[in-house]
């Protein structure tokens, strides 16, 4: 094989292996969207067949302005993480390092506010076995902050070790995206279902 | 590897999703559709503000067209998980007694009783 040869060869390689992580992400968010959305469904039922009063009061619980804000908050992260990706795919590691690192502070900050919505409810003796709205209420969003919390990790991790990644390391930056937009997909529907509706 | 997409277009896609998040808080609070009907659309608009994560920031416009089945194929079974749960939502809280056993209980009332 003549050196060019074997060096398109060695290219179809890192592409492919970049599709073949790309896709594995996806398998993954498949199987993350049939755990949520099994959440969201088993709430839906539940919801339904709740008491109306219980709906009521329970939604009077809930302050859906820290919730809109913690909107504001994922959806913004969102775009920091893209703009992480977009740096890295230019080649410029120091600005994919900053957004990498404003989106994990973003991520921090919706966990602060979420650490604080929950602390109001155990403080009003508010807690899993409240109610059947509750229930839900806790497991969703207990599993969604979970999400959260490991995705600032991942998010802090990559940042401390950009700079010393080359063009192979690509793929991590893009799958962590991938993530961190899923966590915020997750958020857009529990949002308006949890809190407003 | 370069990015399918712009920064122009991921300014303008966070910005409809801010959008989308301040309409669906009008919605909520100021228009009445009747409960369903807000319901109905507060989820419209969140599946729309999902589409858009998914397409342009996830870059799944810019995938193999096949890959739309991965994210597709769970939603489809979440949804059967859904729908084949919706005889039991009407239920309000009430107690379910199937035919069965309300015959039986009528037929316990009666002067006698069950056999």
């Amino acid at each position: 094989m003549s050196e060019p040869q074997a060096h398109a060869h060695g290219a179809d390689d890192h592409v492919s292996a970049f599709e073949r992580a790309r896709m594995g992400m996806w398998l993954f968010i498949g199987s993350e969207i049939m755990m949520f959305g099994a959440f969201i469904a088993v709430y839906i039922v539940l919801r339904m067949s709740m008491p109306q009063e219980v709906v009521d009061y329970s939604k009077k619980q809930l302050h859906w302005e820290i919730a809109c804000f913690n909107t504001f908050v994922l959806i913004l992260s969102s775009y920091t993480a893209v703009r992480a990706v977009n740096a890295i795919s230019k080649g410029n590691k120091g600005h994919c390092e900053d957004m990498l690192i404003v989106t994990a502070a973003l991520g921090a900050l919706f966990l602060v506010v979420k650490g604080f919505e929950y602390a109001g409810k155990f403080d009003h003796g508010i807690e899993p076995d409240h109610n059947v709205f509750f229930g839900s209420y806790f497991l969703m969003t207990g599993f969604h902050g979970l999400h959260v919390l490991i995705g600032v990790i991942l998010l802090v991790w990559t940042a401390l070790y950009v700079k010393r990644f080359d063009e192979h390391h690509y793929a991590h930056v893009e799958n962590l995206a991938l993530y961190w937009h899923f966590v915020d997909v997750v958020w857009i529907f529990l949002f308006p279902i949890v809190y407003l509706l | 590897m370069s990015d399918p997409a712009n920064k122009t277009i991921y300014r303008n896609v966070m910005l409809a999703l801010m959008a989308g998040t301040i309409i669906t808080v009008f919605v909520a609070f100021q228009v009445n559709l009747g409960r369903p009907g807000n319901l109905f659309v507060g989820i419209l608009i969140a599946v729309v503000k999902a589409t858009l994560v998914v397409l342009f920031f996830m870059h799944l416009k810019y995938e193999k067209r096949w890959w739309l089945g991965l994210v597709l194929f769970p939603v489809v079974l979440v949804m059967i998980i859904l729908f084949s749960n919706f005889p039991d939502t009407g239920l309000n809280g009430e107690e379910f007694v199937s035919p069965a056993v309300e015959k039986v209980e009528h037929r316990a009332a009666k002067p006698g009783g069950a056999r």
